[in-house]
């Protein structure tokens, strides 16, 4: 599918080029990419907000919208955008009117969620006196009132402290069923990491490559810092291109597992003792800047 | 209409009865409320009887309690789609299983009767304290002025994020070409501006079946028809658009 937007005088700004995704039911899939790069217009066409202008989308074989008008989606926008004078509990007994919450269970699950996102101290407020945080956790909240088939998170975690992030990831992975699709537009490519199954990354409006992020390390080069103690020597021996850092630490150039292994065993043998050995870039990472290069901000 | 969105119209009632109805009631209660309150304690009983009473009491109608007609309507009409859009509210509502066109008919429709039997509660009221008027033919009148100028809110709404200030300035401007055409001479319109008065929506003839129903005078079918039909088109194109143009910006 593409997007093209067109002003009133015919300027022309392609958002979305020949995007071609599938989710499966039961996967997490995370886009990732810089400002600007489509993300949301992605999610917009999903949530059927705006209309592709070639191409087709569909969610279990039906138009987006009418998708989400018969079953709803469980959506938290990049934005928090809700009337202000709305108290926090006011806003989830709305909103949970329209996700279809029966009359005799409001209460009950309006409570559940307050409960679920630790925001009772502030239901009785208006929605304009909530920190980003607190706000955020009111949209987070919001999007799982009803169990839905397809739950879009966009920068879910913007806003939010480390405690709560955290939280967010613990939410996730509760939400992870064999029924459910979940899709998180993030920059933050840590918590794609840890979250997902799949990654696309999309740069100007283009999916550049999907990373599936739970097998790509053995083969994978990857970068390594090692954190020596003594026989930085023989290291620097055993791989080329190493770089000593003035903290002592040797930054290794881009290697698959078995050659840093190899490379270890060789140092060790010869008297080097290292205390640790980290990836200086994830393999989501490293795909991420190999495919964005001087775009990401 | 799904009983979800049923449901919700016990939320949008009391707003809009406390963000929107708000300032024209309070606009109202200075106007004529306060006028009215003392004109009644400061003349002997039964005055307001008599033909000097009857005439002030008219006089006071036509001139403050119909402000909020207008008022009210327009207070009604704008801001409901367009806001929802501005400030992304719609991307919460709408993530929701629930029909845009139904969310937005059904916001309209509570509008219109909330305003409708406000105006009608103003009307017995100030009708209590002054002299008959007929609350049923006031209503009428509301519900011919929220047909004109909701219909244009819920069009202009689908259309653009300057609802509000597209529908003060076609309300204007349809006022004073109709009015001008209506002058000696047409008030010397060039032919092509009268074309565009009469293309524009029919203000005058709705002050004009207005004043006959609280006059309770017989009504211009043609006028009528025009009014109604003008109004419920726009809010049928508003509601076709509202279907077929995105959301999101």
């Amino acid at each position: 599918m593409s997007k093209t937007y067109r002003s009133l005088f015919g300027r022309e700004v392609r958002a979305v080029e020949d995007v071609t995704l599938d989710v499966a039911p039961g996967e997490v899939l995370g886009i990732a990419g810089p400002n600007g790069a489509g993300k949301s217009t992605i999610i917009s066409l999903l949530l059927g907000f705006l209309k592709p202008t070639s191409g087709t989308l569909s969610i279990d074989g039906m138009e987006p919208r009418a998708y989400v008008e018969k079953f709803g989606v469980s959506y938290v926008p990049e934005l928090m955008a809700l009337p202000t004078h709305w108290t926090a509990e006011g806003a989830l007994r709305r909103l949970a009117v329209l996700a279809g919450v029966p009359s005799d269970k409001l209460g009950v699950e309006v409570d559940r969620v307050i409960e679920m996102l630790a925001i009772g101290e502030h239901r009785k407020k208006r929605l304009k006196t909530l920190s980003k945080g607190n706000f955020q956790r009111v949209g987070l909240a919001q999007a799982l009132l009803m169990p839905t088939r397809v739950v879009i998170f966009d920068e879910p975690t913007h806003g939010l402290d480390p405690v709560w992030t955290q939280k967010f990831r613990e939410i996730v992975a509760s939400l992870k069923g064999s029924d459910r699709a979940i899709i998180i537009a993030s920059h933050n490519l840590d918590e794609l990491e840890r979250l997902t199954d799949r990654v696309a990354i999309i740069d100007r409006g283009k999916i550049q490559r999907v990373v599936t992020v739970s097998g790509a390390s053995v083969s994978t080069l990857m970068a390594y810092r090692v954190r020596v103690v003594a026989g930085g020597d023989a290291l620097t021996a055993q791989f080329p291109g190493a770089v000593l850092g003035s903290n002592g630490d040797l930054d290794l150039p881009p290697i698959d597992v078995p050659t840093l292994n190899a490379g270890l065993a060789a140092a060790i043998g010869t008297g080097a003792l290292i205390s640790a050995v980290i990836p200086r870039e994830s393999a989501l990472e490293q795909a991420f800047h190999a495919s964005v290069g001087g775009t990401a901000q | 209409m799904n009983t979800r969105l049923l449901r919700y119209a016990r939320y949008q009632a009391p707003e809009f009865v406390t963000h929107r109805l708000a300032l024209p009631l309070i606009l109202l209660v200075f106007a004529a409320g306060l006028p009215t309150y003392v004109m009644t304690k400061n003349t002997p009983p039964g005055w307001m009887q008599s033909p000097q009473g009857i005439n002030l009491a008219r006089q006071m109608f036509s001139q403050s309690i119909t402000l909020f007609l207008p008022l009210g309507a327009f207070v009604a009409a704008v801001g409901v789609i367009s806001a929802d859009r501005q400030q992304g509210y719609f991307r919460f509502l709408f993530s929701k299983p629930i029909n845009i066109l139904a969310y937005y008919l059904q916001t309209y429709v509570l509008h219109a009767i909330i305003y409708v039997a406000v105006f009608g509660l103003i009307v017995w009221g100030y009708s209590a304290y002054t002299i008959h008027f007929s609350v049923h033919r006031a209503m009428e009148a509301a519900v011919l002025t929220f047909v004109l100028i909701g219909g244009l809110g819920l069009l202009f709404g689908a259309v653009t994020r300057f609802d509000a200030a597209t529908l003060i300035v076609t309300y204007i401007a349809a006022l004073v070409l109709q009015q001008l055409t209506l002058a000696p001479a047409h008030g010397g319109l060039p032919e092509w501006l009268m074309t565009v008065g009469r293309g524009l929506p029919p203000v005058l003839k709705l002050d004009t079946l207005r004043d006959h129903l609280y006059a309770a005078q017989p009504l211009d079918s043609a006028q009528l028809w025009h009014v109604l039909g003008y109004g419920g088109g726009a809010a049928v194109i508003g509601l076709l658009l509202l279907r077929r143009l995105p959301l999101s910006r």
